[in-house]
C-alpha cells in the first residue's frame, strides 16, 4: 500500500474535515482571484470609457475644425502683409493699399521655412466704380488663390483661385444676375462664377477676379498690394512672432493683424480642445478614484480572508493530527520515517489547496464577471495569469499545515502506545 | 535473535526518576516463545517498547539479529522496525479508515516489498479473515481485529514478534487461535516475546520469565 492511498482513504473517511478546509481555501481564492479580476475589469472598462470619450472628442474637434474653416473663411484672414511704405491711415480710409510690392514676394514667403502663418493669399485690390452696372463703388480683388506654404503640411485651401475669365460677386452686386451670366466690367467681359451669400460686411460689395486680370486692368503686371494669411494659433505674443518671421524674409513689408474675431474663434477652438482633454482627464481621475476605493477594499478583504483561511486550514490540520495520534504511534512502530510522516500530512494539505483553488478561481471569475463594471470581459491573458493561484494555494495550505505536520513528528510513538495500552 | 543486556529505563516523575525496568537481561533465540509475566505496572510494556526499538533505554544494550538497535541511525532503526520486528498490541491499533486487508498491508507503507498484496491475502486466509477482508475495523469483532493486527505484524515475515497482552480483549476461542499462531511463528524459527499479566497465557510459552518492580527473573522449572 502506498502512502498516497493512505492519504486518499483518510480524506474519504474524514470528509467533513477535508471539506471544511477546502471551503476555506475556496473562499480565500475566490476573494483573491475575484479582487484581482475586478481591478482588471475596472482598468479595462476605464480604457473603454476613455477611448470612447477620446473618439467623441475627436469627432467634436473634427466638426469644430470644419466650422472654424467656414467661420474663418467668412471672416476673412487675420493677418495682412502690406508694402512697407503704405500709410495705414490712407489704407483704412480707402480700403486698399496704394503702394505695391512684387508678386514674387508671395512665392518667397511660401518657399521659406515660415511656420507662424497659414493660408497665404496674394491680392491686388482697388476700390472702383462699375459703370456698366451703375454701381458707384465696389472693392475689386484680384486673387490667384491660395499659395501652398512649403514648410507646412498641405492644408485645405480657404479660397480657391477664381477661374480665368470668371468673376465672383458679393451679394449686393448681383443686380439680378445669375451664375453663368456674362457681365462687363470696365470694358472687360467676365462670366459670373458664383454669387456669395449675404454676409453683412464689406464682402457684400466685393468682386473677385483672377489676379492676372486685375494686374492687367490696373496696369500693375507682376505686382500686388497685399497678402492675406491666417496667423498661427499660438499662445505667445503671436503678432510679434509673425512680424519677426516675416520681416526676416520680406524686410520691405509691414504686418498688421486686423481680424481678431478669427483669432478669438481659433482660440475658442483651442479652449474647446483643452476642455475636451480636461473632461477625459477628469474621467480618468474619477476612474482612478473608483479604482482606489476598490483597491482599498481588496487590500482589506484579501488579506483577511487569506489569514482566516490559513488559520482555519492550520487549525483543521492540527485537529487532524490530534485525532490521528494513535495512528501516528502505530505507523511509527511500523517503521514510518519522519519524511514519510511529513509527506502523509502535507500531501493532505496540498490536496486541500488544489481542491479549494480550482472552484475558488472559478467562483472568483464568476463573481468578478457579475460585478464587473460593465466591461465586456476580462483580458484572457489576465485570466490565464490567475492560474498561478492554483499553484500558490497548495503551497500556502502546506505552510498553514506545517506546524501541525511538525507536531506529528514530535509525537513519541512509545508514549502514545503506552497510553493507548494502559 | 533478540537480546537485552543489562537494560534499564527510568521515567521522570515529580522531580525524581522512577525506575520502570532495572538491569534486565534477556535473550530470545530463534524458535523460542518467551513470555514475561508480571502484574500491572511491573514494566512489561516498557520492556516491550525498549525491545521493539521504540523506546531508548537509559542503560544497557538491545540487539536484534546482532545489530545494536540504539546505535543505529533513526532511519536504520525505522527500517529495522518495519522489516524485522512485528508488533501485536492489546488495543489492536488498527487504522479506522482502512479495510481489514488494507490494515494488513499498512505494514508495507514504510517499506514496500515484493508480493505483499498476495502475502496479505494468504495471511488473511490463514487467519480466517478472507470473508471479512473488505470490512472496516469498526465492522469487525475483537477477535477478528486482533487477527488482522497479527497478520499485519507477520506481513514482512519478521524475525522477532513482540506481543503485549494480545489476548487481553479476546474470548477463549480467539485467544487460542492467537497463541497457536504465535507458537507457529516460533516454530518457523521466529523469536516471540510475549508480555502478559495472565499466568495462563504465559503458560503457553516455551519459556517463562517474571517481571516484578522492573526486575526480571526466570523461575526454575
Amino acid at each position: 500500500m502506498s502512502l498516497f492511498r493512505l492519504v486518499y482513504r483518510e480524506i474519504w473517511f474524514r470528509k467533513l474535515g477535508f471539506a471544511l478546509g477546502v471551503l476555506a481555501v475556496t473562499i480565500a481564492v475566490a476573494a483573491l482571484a475575484g479582487s484581482l479580476l475586478l481591478l482588471n475589469l475596472h482598468d479595462r472598462r476605464t480604457e473603454e470609457i476613455v477611448a470612447a470619450k477620446e473618439t467623441q472628442t475627436q469627432a467634436v474637434m473634427a466638426k469644430l475644425e470644419d466650422e472654424i474653416r467656414v467661420i474663418t473663411k467668412n471672416l476673412g484672414f487675420n493677418i495682412r502683409i502690406l508694402p512697407k511704405d503704405v500709410n495705414l491711415l490712407d489704407f483704412f480710409a480707402k480700403d486698399y493699399a496704394d503702394k505695391y510690392m512684387p508678386e514674387e514676394y508671395v512665392d518667397r514667403l511660401a518657399n521659406s521655412k515660415i511656420v507662424s502663418i497659414n493660408h497665404l493669399l496674394p491680392i491686388l485690390q482697388r476700390k472702383i466704380d462699375w459703370p456698366e452696372e451703375k454701381i458707384p463703388a465696389l472693392l475689386l480683388v484680384g486673387t490667384r488663390g491660395e499659395v501652398p506654404i512649403l514648410a507646412q503640411d498641405k492644408k485645405k485651401a480657404f479660397i480657391p483661385a477664381v477661374p480665368k475669365g470668371k468673376i465672383v460677386l458679393g451679394n449686393l452686386l448681383e443686380r439680378g444676375h445669375q451664375p453663368g451670366d456674362a457681365v462687363v466690367l470696365h470694358g472687360r467681359k467676365f462670366v459670373i462664377h458664383k454669387i456669395q451669400p449675404r454676409r453683412g460686411d464689406q464682402d457684400d460689395i466685393t468682386a473677385w477676379i483672377p489676379l492676372a486680370d486685375a494686374q492687367e486692368m490696373f496696369d500693375k503686371k507682376g505686382l500686388i498690394n497685399g497678402m492675406l494669411a491666417l496667423g498661427c494659433n499660438c499662445n505667445a505674443d503671436r503678432l510679434s512672432v509673425i512680424r519677426q518671421e516675416i520681416m526676416e524674409i520680406l524686410p520691405e513689408t509691414q504686418v498688421e493683424e486686423f481680424e481678431t474675431k478669427a483669432t478669438a474663434r481659433a482660440e475658442a477652438r483651442t479652449k474647446v480642445a483643452e476642455e475636451a482633454k480636461a473632461a477625459v482627464a477628469r474621467e480618468q481621475e474619477h476612474r482612478a478614484e473608483l479604482r482606489g476605493e476598490k483597491e482599498a477594499f481588496a487590500a482589506l478583504l484579501v488579506p483577511l480572508t487569506l489569514i482566516a483561511a490559513c488559520a482555519w486550514v492550520g487549525l483543521l490540520a492540527w485537529s487532524n493530527v490530534r485525532e490521528r495520534r494513535a495512528e501516528i504511534g502505530l505507523l511509527r512502530a511500523l517503521g514510518l520515517r519522519s519524511v514519510q510522516l511529513l509527506t502523509l500530512f502535507l500531501s493532505r494539505a496540498v490536496l486541500v489547496g488544489v481542491t479549494g483553488a480550482v472552484p475558488g478561481l472559478l467562483l472568483g471569475v464568476v463573481v468578478a464577471a457579475s460585478l464587473g463594471d460593465g466591461a465586456t470581459a476580462a483580458e484572457p491573458g489576465h485570466v490565464i495569469g490567475l492560474l498561478w493561484i492554483i499553484v500558490a494555494a497548495p503551497l500556502v495550505a502546506v505552510l498553514a499545515s506545517w506546524l501541525a505536520a511538525l507536531s506529528a513528528l514530535r509525537h513519541d510513538p512509545a508514549n502514545i502506545l503506552q497510553q493507548e495500552t494502559s | 535473535m533478540l537480546e537485552l543486556i543489562d537494560v534499564g529505563k527510568t521515567y521522570p516523575k515529580a522531580g525524581s526518576n522512577v525506575p520502570a525496568i532495572t538491569s534486565v537481561t534477556l535473550r530470545v533465540d530463534a524458535g523460542e516463545f518467551v513470555a514475561v509475566q508480571g502484574p500491572s505496572g511491573a514494566g512489561k510494556t516498557t520492556l516491550l517498547l525498549v525491545a521493539g526499538a521504540l523506546l531508548r533505554p537509559d542503560q544497557g544494550t538491545v540487539r536484534v539479529g546482532g545489530d545494536d538497535v540504539y546505535q543505529l541511525s533513526n532511519e536504520a532503526r525505522a527500517r529495522l522496525r518495519a522489516l524485522r520486528i512485528g508488533f501485536v498490541f492489546q488495543q489492536f491499533h488498527l487504522i479506522p479508515y482502512l479495510s481489514a486487508l488494507e490494515n494488513i498491508l499498512a505494514a508495507g507503507v514504510a517499506h514496500g516489498g515484493p508480493d505483499l498484496a498476495r502475502r496479505a491475502e494468504t495471511l488473511a486466509e490463514e487467519l480466517g479473515l478472507t470473508p471479512r477482508r473488505h470490512h472496516l475495523p469498526s465492522e469487525l469483532s475483537s477477535g477478528e481485529r486482533q487477527r488482522v493486527a497479527l497478520a499485519r505484524a507477520l506481513l514482512h515475515n519478521p524475525s522477532v514478534l513482540l506481543a503485549d497482552e494480545p489476548t487481553g480483549n479476546l474470548d477463549e476461542q480467539n485467544a487460542v487461535m492467537v497463541f497457536d499462531r504465535l507458537a507457529s511463528f516460533a516454530q518457523q524459527d521466529g523469536a516471540v516475546l510475549l508480555v502478559t499479566h495472565d499466568k495462563a497465557a504465559a503458560g503457553r510459552a516455551t519459556r517463562r520469565c517474571v517481571l516484578e518492580a522492573g526486575r526480571l527473573s526466570e523461575p526454575r522449572p
